[in-house]
């Protein structure tokens, strides 16, 4: 029997619509790696900010936070953040130290809103800075956790989005996309066949859209939160000053291009429980010093990290305690708490 | 920018052709070269901007020396037309020398005369080993007067043309100046864009889905040899089987897509490849694999150092010569030279074989199908172990990859050999001994770019049309296409981009 032939110019159009209809579909599902994260922690307030494998081999949906903020993905994040008083800027470690109730009740009180402003991947000055510069942002007060913030180094998040590819402009998009359905999903709407097929059990992050704060999934089990000692280590003044001096012109830079001139700029040190990881807060206050920022730096006893890095929650609330009590009287020197 | 990019797929390709045509249809034909000759620029400039100025100078150079020769040669002034493209090929080579082999010579020069001279690293331009014989042979003939008036911008399309710039084929000007000034080449064919197509989406499938999952089984491997690990018998065929495999799909992928893409603006560039896993001996796997520069080699380097005029031994070193150029060609190490060395000796073989069968047993019957088999099979095991060179960064590599390949550290790691791992093994085997090449499959000839009355009255005839839009075809097609690009969430270069 003869093949039937078509016109070459049929053959063409068929090509392209089956092509593209069956790659967007075979990409769409390749790439649908929501499926292995937590989807327990959604809500009107929060969104999945970053979830990873648990063996922690791969990224699995990996970052999202960064291109939300990047490609101004979530409106109601990004004007909490321009309404912000207070900013706090950091890598995951200042997450967790400042992500506390009882920090969040300080400011409150205070009539303050506050945004943490930190990310994942160790980010440092770099991509902080280009968002606050992006969207203009000068609030009140900013605190920096000064703990490898000030660095040479791009996180790998930060050089994607500079390279602004159109595969990674489509990556973030199509995030949002598998959030929407993960959301719907998780949440029971679609069944319970279809929530055990999408809704997995891997490290997650959720972030809120009101504050920046995160609700971590999955990384301890319930009611069984590993506990690591803070190591607090210290260098000689010489060293720490040295050391700072490096550090300064990130500092300026940093300082020029986002601290207006009647911005509190605060530095503080988040301690943790790995030596290798845990700087020095003599650099962060010699560092200060230069700037000509406040310094802050609670030393409360007993604070423990879950993974040797990270605050538990109940560290996080003594920290934050501790911090706000610390942080009160800059607020009255600045002029940010008195009332006229 | 890679084809087998998101970037290239869906705004590069789709940007230049519609351009192509659009501008072909409301401007003129002129003006639609232009356009494919400035996207290729921009092709070539995406990967490193101020190379392009390179490229440009290269063709410019090139080309004022080609006209320079074309001159001297009507006027009779051979002499000086010898000199003059004396200094052209002496310029192009220098340029490919600094680019490519600079470092590797001080490096050489360090270790044998104990100096400790020191050069800057050097960003190899892509594609400039390519660029370069093409231009090589443009000047030849240009001197040979075998070249015919064009003007600048058809001559900077024929190096430039994106298809081919990277990686090849090296095209040569016969092939496809002429095709500038044919009507119908350079205008949009609906038969020539669904061919095109279709040789696409075969070339990107054995690039992303074949090449790209061999190279999981061959790097690890070959990896772990250069880091000095003592690898398993089992271990070292199978990276080596994969690494051939992988080789083949990548380099030959790459070609098909060339030819496609060619064809969606109606041009038809040389075909590479011709089953090379298929040859009987080696002379006949160098008339398969990278014909375009097989070519190249004979015509421009074994035929002017005297070819197999001046006697059999001569004949021997000029076969040696050429080949271990050819290595060298590939890149600069040491590793590289003996491959070439290596197929180099398997030819003079090859050749001392087929003059002792003359001269001994000169009416053998034509060999049998066990014969030919056995013959298939121990040209690709040649080929395999040629490859591990190839492939390796270190001679220790080498040395740690052979020995295990035969047994030097016992028949081990058989048990450890999964299921996945020999049927994909078997597959590669099943599609390069058993499948038709891609020409093969689309009718596509090799003489249609060719020179000669023959080719031309098969141009003029269209008899190069004997594939046809089915509707198997379609789906075929489209699906190979889907999974290949549906499959490309990590983009990796081809073999041959770094030649």
């Amino acid at each position: 029997m003869r093949k039937p032939i078509l016109s070459p110019k049929s053959y063409i159009l068929a090509f392209l619509v089956i092509t593209v209809f069956a790659s967007t579909s075979i990409t769409a599902i390749n790439n649908f790696k929501i499926a292995k994260c937590d989807g327990t922690g959604y809500s009107d307030a929060y969104y999945l900010a970053y979830c990873r494998n648990s063996d922690d081999t791969s990224e699995a949906f990996g970052d999202y936070e960064h291109g939300l903020f990047y490609y101004g993905l979530d409106g109601e994040s990004i004007a909490n953040l321009r309404r912000a008083d207070v900013v706090i800027l950091g890598n995951s470690r200042t997450q967790d130290a400042f992500g506390s109730q009882a920090l969040g009740d300080f400011f409150s009180a205070n009539d303050l809103r506050h945004f943490l402003f930190g990310f994942a991947y160790g980010e440092n000055f770099r991509f902080p800075q280009a968002m606050l510069e992006r969207y203009g942002i000068r609030p009140r007060v900013i605190i920096v956790n000064v703990d490898e913030f000030f660095t040479d180094r791009t996180t790998a998040p930060w050089r994607r989005l500079r390279r602004n590819t159109l595969k990674t402009r489509i990556a973030y998009r199509y995030k949002t996309v598998q959030q929407a359905i993960h959301q719907w999903v998780c949440n029971g709407t679609s069944g319970q066949w279809l929530a055990d097929q999408l809704c997995g059990a891997a490290k997650t992050i959720f972030r809120s859209r009101i504050n920046g704060v995160w609700e971590r999934r999955n990384y301890w089990a319930e009611g069984d939160v590993p506990a690591w000692p803070i190591i607090v280590t210290h260098v000689s003044r010489q060293i720490a000053r040295n050391t700072a001096w490096q550090l300064l012109p990130m500092a300026r830079r940093f300082k020029e291009r986002v601290v207006g001139p009647r911005t509190c700029l605060v530095f503080t040190s988040v301690p943790t429980s790995s030596p290798s990881s845990s700087y020095p807060p003599d650099i962060a206050s010699s560092l200060a010093e230069m700037v000509g920022a406040y310094f802050v730096l609670p030393s409360p006893r007993g604070l423990r990290t879950f993974d040797g890095h990270h605050m538990t929650p109940a560290s996080s609330e003594l920290w934050g305690r501790r911090f706000a009590q610390g942080l009160a009287p800059v607020l009255k020197s600045c002029g940010v708490t008195e009332r006229p | 920018m890679l084809f087998n990019s998101y970037s290239f797929i869906f705004v590069f390709l789709p940007v230049t052709v519609l351009g192509f045509f659009v501008v072909g249809r409301v401007a003129s034909k002129r003006l639609s070269i232009l356009w494919v000759a400035v996207a290729s620029l921009i092709y070539y400039a995406w990967w490193n901007p101020p190379y392009v100025l390179l490229i440009l100078g290269s063709i410019l150079a090139n080309y004022q020396i080609g006209l320079r020769l074309s001159a001297l040669n009507h006027a009779g002034r051979h002499r000086t037309g010898r000199a003059v493209l004396a200094l052209g090929v002496a310029a192009n080579l220098a340029l490919l020398g600094y680019y490519k082999y600079a470092n590797f010579f001080v490096d050489n020069l360090n270790q044998v005369v104990g100096s400790s001279l020191e050069l800057a690293p050097v960003i190899l331009p892509i594609g400039i080993s390519f660029f370069t014989f093409q231009q090589v042979t443009y000047l030849v003939d240009a001197y040979r007067a075998e070249t015919e008036e064009h003007s600048f911008l058809d001559y900077c399309l024929f190096v430039s043309f994106f298809p081919q710039l990277i990686a090849g084929p090296i095209v040569h000007h016969k092939e496809i100046l002429p095709q500038f000034r044919k009507p119908g080449v350079l205008s949009a064919d609906p038969y020539c864009i669904a061919m095109g197509l279709t040789a696409f989406s075969i070339g990107l499938f054995k690039k992303v889905i074949l090449a790209d999952t061999l190279a999981t089984y061959a790097t690890p491997v070959f990896t772990a040899a250069d880091g000095g690990s003592a690898l398993s018998f089992a271990s070292a065929w199978i990276g080596s089987l994969a690494f051939t495999f992988q080789i083949y799909f990548d380099f030959s992928g790459y070609s098909d897509m060339a030819i496609g893409l060619a064809l969606l603006f109606g041009i038809r560039i040389p075909l590479n490849f011709n089953s090379p896993y298929k040859a009987v001996n080696i002379i006949e796997f160098w008339r398969r694999w990278h014909m375009t520069l097989s070519r190249f080699l004979k015509d421009y380097l074994y035929i002017p150092l005297g070819g197999n005029r001046r006697g059999r031994t001569r004949r021997y070193v000029n076969v040696m010569v050429t080949m271990l150029i050819g290595g060298l060609w590939h890149g600069a190490s040491w590793t590289f030279v003996v491959w070439g060395g290596l197929h180099g000796l398997y030819l003079v073989v090859n050749h001392g074989w087929h003059a002792v069968r003359r001269r001994f047993a000169p009416d053998t019957a034509g060999p049998t199908a066990v014969g030919t088999w056995a013959a298939r099979a121990l040209t690709f095991v040649a080929v395999v172990i040629g490859w591990v060179f190839f492939r390796v960064e270190s001679f220790d590599g080498a040395v740690s990859m052979l020995s295990a390949m035969f047994g030097a550290n016992g028949l081990t790691g058989l048990e450890e050999v999964s299921r996945r791992t020999m049927a994909f093994l078997a597959v590669g085997f099943v599609i390069v001994l058993g499948l038709p090449a891609t020409h093969q499959l689309l009718g596509y000839s090799a003489s249609v770019a060719a020179d000669g009355p023959q080719a031309e009255a098969s141009r003029s005839g269209e008899q190069w049309r004997k594939w046809r839009p089915t509707l198997p075809w379609l789906v075929f097609a489209s699906a190979i296409a889907s999974v290949s690009i549906g499959n490309l969430i990590k983009v990796s270069e081809f073999l041959y981009y770094q030649f």
